[in-house]
């Protein structure tokens, strides 16, 4: 365990000081400027578009940040062959592993917490009304992140290219999205393809039961399903891990 | 045995993901127009489909909204004859007709149907500056219709409304419809139920009012079991056999 964690901060440092962190955040800064002009054209609406178009940006740069990490730590260290050096070292490839994901989960939540943080003082100096909702958003924009990185990472794992594992995780983060879209099709669509569909959802992340700041005020979520939703992404996350780590295990640079 | 180990523990937290999934989503209801569906695609623009493919449906329907206002705080040119281009920059809104409000409109509240002061703000303008109701109503419309899905009181309370509406306006007949919805309600009154089958009653329709007697025939309350029963043996001579 000690391995772990200190393969972790290792990565936390070394990502903290990166300049893609420093980026999301000025970009973040950029697009709440934006947002305040969005809305003087709004005015009533103004909290509304600062709230969605903030968490958005947040929920946008945590994911580029995190891909540019995870793709790092599982390609670009492999075909640079700077990652000799640390598995030279007493660390089994599972906890190497393991180190850096932890790691990135650290940078990409220090990264939320930042940015939610300029969010809300921005919001609380409107005086728009903040409620748990608002809050449990945040938890959920990370649990999100936290998935799709472990995606990004079995991706990177298994691809060639640098590009290829950043296409295939947007296109794994779209249809995750889609989920419940796809729905209204499965009384359309040929049994074979209804069945494929189910198969899929259980091995694509559903980010349409994770996309809480998307569903205001709960309207579309019981509170009910809010602590299954958390394990799922927590289950999934850990079993795309095992995966990545026997790939690893295995891989040669 | 490591690899059984590994596939073990893939599969244990493999297993657990779809069960959690499956309860997660036993809690959910997707309350949006279906972005596969003709309600969705009749209304929106390309740049919709990529933002709510991102899961962005909220920031899609901000700019949907912010291009209404755009839209709506000009005079819209393109849309005067030729021979009114120009002369009216200046002048306030209620000059243009803003033909394409309403279409405008739809996209926001088809976006996302949690936009109330889409709905308000469209509909105020459609009907109180713009003076063409009937779209007002067609936006606030599709809100009530929309909740209603969802709200049961709501629904129900909806229900309730038209149907005083209508008796007030076109009479006993124009209910019937109304009412017949309202009792299929496993929780419908008896009185609504009573009520119906004297409008039938009134209209002469017997076959209808047994009909409804007859769900009156166990009800909990005696005023109505004994109604009901002395109807039912009233009409059985009026009947065909």
């Amino acid at each position: 365990m000690k391995s772990v964690h200190n393969v972790s901060v290792y990565t936390l440092k070394e990502n903290a000081r990166s300049r893609s962190f420093s980026l999301s955040v000025i970009f973040v800064v950029f697009v709440f400027a934006s947002a305040f002009l969005f809305s003087r054209l709004s005015e009533v609406v103004e909290t509304r578009v600062i709230r969605d178009v903030g968490m958005g940006a947040i929920q946008f740069f945590s994911l580029l940040a995190a891909l540019f990490f995870a793709i790092k730590v599982a390609f670009t260290e492999g075909a640079n062959k700077t990652i000799y050096l640390p598995l030279s070292r007493p660390v089994k490839r599972w906890q190497y592993l393991s180190g850096r994901f932890l790691g990135i989960v650290a940078v990409v939540f220090l990264e939320i917490l930042m940015m939610g943080a300029l969010l809300t003082g921005l919001l609380l100096l409107k005086n728009a009304p903040l409620d748990g909702f608002y809050f449990l958003g945040y938890l959920f924009i990370f649990l999100k992140i936290v998935t799709i990185t472990s995606v990004g990472i079995l991706l990177s794992l298994v691809s060639t290219s640098f590009v290829s594992p950043f296409v295939f995780t947007f296109l794994i983060w779209i249809t995750g999205h889609l989920f419940r879209e796809f729905d209204y099709l499965i009384g359309k669509m040929p049994s074979l393809a209804v069945i494929f569909l189910k198969v899929a959802k259980w091995i694509i992340p559903n980010f349409t039961i994770l996309n809480i700041p998307d569903y205001v005020e709960g309207r579309f979520f019981q509170a009910g399903g809010y602590l299954p939703a958390i394990l799922y992404a927590v289950f999934y996350t850990a079993a795309v891990l095992v995966i990545s780590c026997a790939i690893f295990e295995k891989k040669e640079f | 045995m490591r690899k059984i180990a590994v596939v073990g523990l893939f599969f244990f937290f493999f297993a657990f993901s779809v069960f959690f999934q499956k309860v997660a989503e036993s809690h959910f209801v997707f309350r949006n127009t279906n972005v596969f569906s003709r309600y969705f695609y009749e209304a929106a623009h390309y740049q919709d489909f990529w933002i709510t493919f991102f899961g962005h449906r909220r920031i899609a329907a901000d700019v949907a909204f912010i291009q209404l206002l755009q839209y709506y705080g000009k005079v819209p040119e393109e849309e005067l004859p030729e021979s009114e281009m120009g002369k009216h920059r200046d002048h306030f809104l209620s000059f243009s007709k803003h033909k394409r409000l309403l279409n405008y409109a739809l996209r926001c509240v088809r976006l996302d149907r949690n936009f109330d002061y889409a709905y308000l703000f469209s509909a105020a303008a459609l009907a109180w500056v713009q003076k063409r109701k009937s779209e007002a109503v067609k936006i606030l419309i599709e809100g009530i219709e929309d909740y209603k899905k969802y709200n049961e009181v709501f629904s129900k309370a909806v229900l309730y409304l038209s149907a005083i509406q209508v008796r007030d306006e076109k009479g006993d007949v124009a209910v019937l419809p109304y009412l017949e919805e309202a009792i299929k309600m496993p929780d419908c009154p008896d009185m609504v139920k009573n009520i119906l089958a004297f409008i039938y009653e009134k209209q002469g329709d017997y076959k209808n009012a047994s009909r409804i007697w007859l769900m009156l025939v166990n009800s909990r309350d005696k005023r109505y079991r004994k109604e009901s029963r002395r109807k039912l043996a009233q009409y059985e001579s009026r009947l065909p056999r």
